[in-house]
């Protein structure tokens, strides 16, 4: 099983959106899938899942409640987690091969505080995974981090293989990659643990929709030169940490972000960027 | 206090490699985070003292006990933050 751990340094990148289409288009290629909302101050995967009408949702329950240990792990995977692709799920209507599934671990939207420092609810979380792979003998597990580094990140990257880092081409996305970028260097530079990572622009005009914009349109000069200083930003701050991500950049075009945001696209074509992403994660690693 | 030869080293970087300090394993991520910020600081304030023994602008006792402080926080660096601040306002008294 491959642990991908979705994260953004800052909010409104896309990243939930994206994390929900790649775990449903893992799902639509065969494989076996969970995905777990660790956005506890703001979760939203029960939107892009359409949820908010199960009784699961309903019940208000939720990955909160078993860090706090007021569940425990084999109610959570059994009876709170939802199937989505499945007969009574929320997206019934998608047909996915057989013997895939899609296994999606809510977060509670009720204020519930976890105090992710206590070494007790790091192996809560561990247990979790183990049993989520043990129970539905799954190909990929996707967690929906929170952005910021904080205490909630350790959880995730603690038990990821891989991060999927997304940023918008703006100061403010592209400064806080780099800044998590540093700390990858300096993890290696002083021989602790990190995990490889890709970067995932998204959420912002693809280079071909900036070149197809009219040259009378004043934002188009703007949007081309904070992209390109941006770019020229990451591209040497990877060369000065002598780290290297595992793709330096796929591109999720904010058009096609923003036309279907808050729902499951990738059962309309096979190349939307979530799919490609999704093969792009089953490649071998070399 | 042991005699840490100032001299033979061109970095505090070289002198803990070469004296077998290895840093601490970190149990998660974001501890991990909070101490490499703060051995890389370490690092930085080691070179600055080897700096100033050199150019004669801090006694060598004085620079072996700055530098065995440094030794201390760079293996426990989050427990010794509050050293590590107060070392780098030191530094800067000398450099000014």
């Amino acid at each position: 099983m491959k642990t991908l751990m979705f994260y953004s340094y800052k909010g409104g990148s896309g990243r939930t959106v994206a994390a929900a289409n790649v775990a449903a288009a893992l799902t639509k290629l065969g494989n076996r899938v969970a995905i777990i909302d660790l956005d506890f101050e703001a979760p939203g995967l029960q939107h892009v899942f359409s949820a908010e009408g199960t009784s699961q949702f309903k019940s208000g329950t939720g990955v909160q409640h078993y860090l706090k240990s007021e569940i425990d792990v084999h109610e959570l995977v059994n009876e709170v987690a939802i199937n989505v692709f499945a007969e009574d799920g929320p997206l019934f209507k998608f047909d996915v091969p057989a013997g895939s599934v899609l296994m999606y671990v809510m977060a509670s939207t009720k204020v519930t505080r976890v105090d992710a420092q206590e070494p007790r609810v790091a192996t809560l979380m561990k247990n979790l995974v183990a049993k989520l792979r043990e129970v539905y003998q799954l190909d990929y597990l996707v967690i929906d981090a929170a952005s910021g580094i904080r205490e909630t990140y350790s959880l995730a990257a603690d038990v990821s293989d891989e991060m999927l880092v997304f940023f918008r081409w703006s100061t403010q996305h592209v400064e806080g990659t780099l800044r998590l970028v540093r700390f990858m260097s300096r993890l290696k530079e002083f021989d602790q643990s990190w995990v490889p990572f890709k970067l995932v622009a998204s959420a912002s005009p693809s280079q071909t929709e900036l070149e197809g914009m009219p040259d009378t349109d004043p934002s188009k000069a703007t949007l081309l030169r904070v992209r390109t200083t941006t770019e020229a930003k990451i591209e040497k701050a990877l060369i000065e940490c002598q780290i290297t991500p595992t793709t330096i950049f796929h591109e999720i075009p904010e058009l096609l972000e923003l036309k279907w945001r808050e729902t499951i696209t990738v059962f309309g074509s096979d190349d939307s960027p979530y799919e490609v992403l999704a093969r792009m994660i089953m490649q071998p690693q070399v | 206090m042991p005699n840490l030869d100032l001299t033979g080293y061109d970095s505090f970087r070289q002198m803990i490699s070469q004296r077998d300090i290895r840093p601490r394993r970190f149990d998660s991520n974001v501890e991990a985070m909070e101490a490499v910020e703060l051995m890389a600081t370490t690092c930085q304030l080691g070179d600055r003292v080897l700096v100033l023994r050199r150019s004669g602008q801090i006694s060598e006792q004085h620079a072996e006990a700055l530098l065995q402080d440094l030794v201390t926080c760079f293996i426990g660096p989050v427990e010794n933050a509050g050293r590590v601040l107060e070392i780098g306002k030191q530094l800067r008294e000398y450099e000014k």
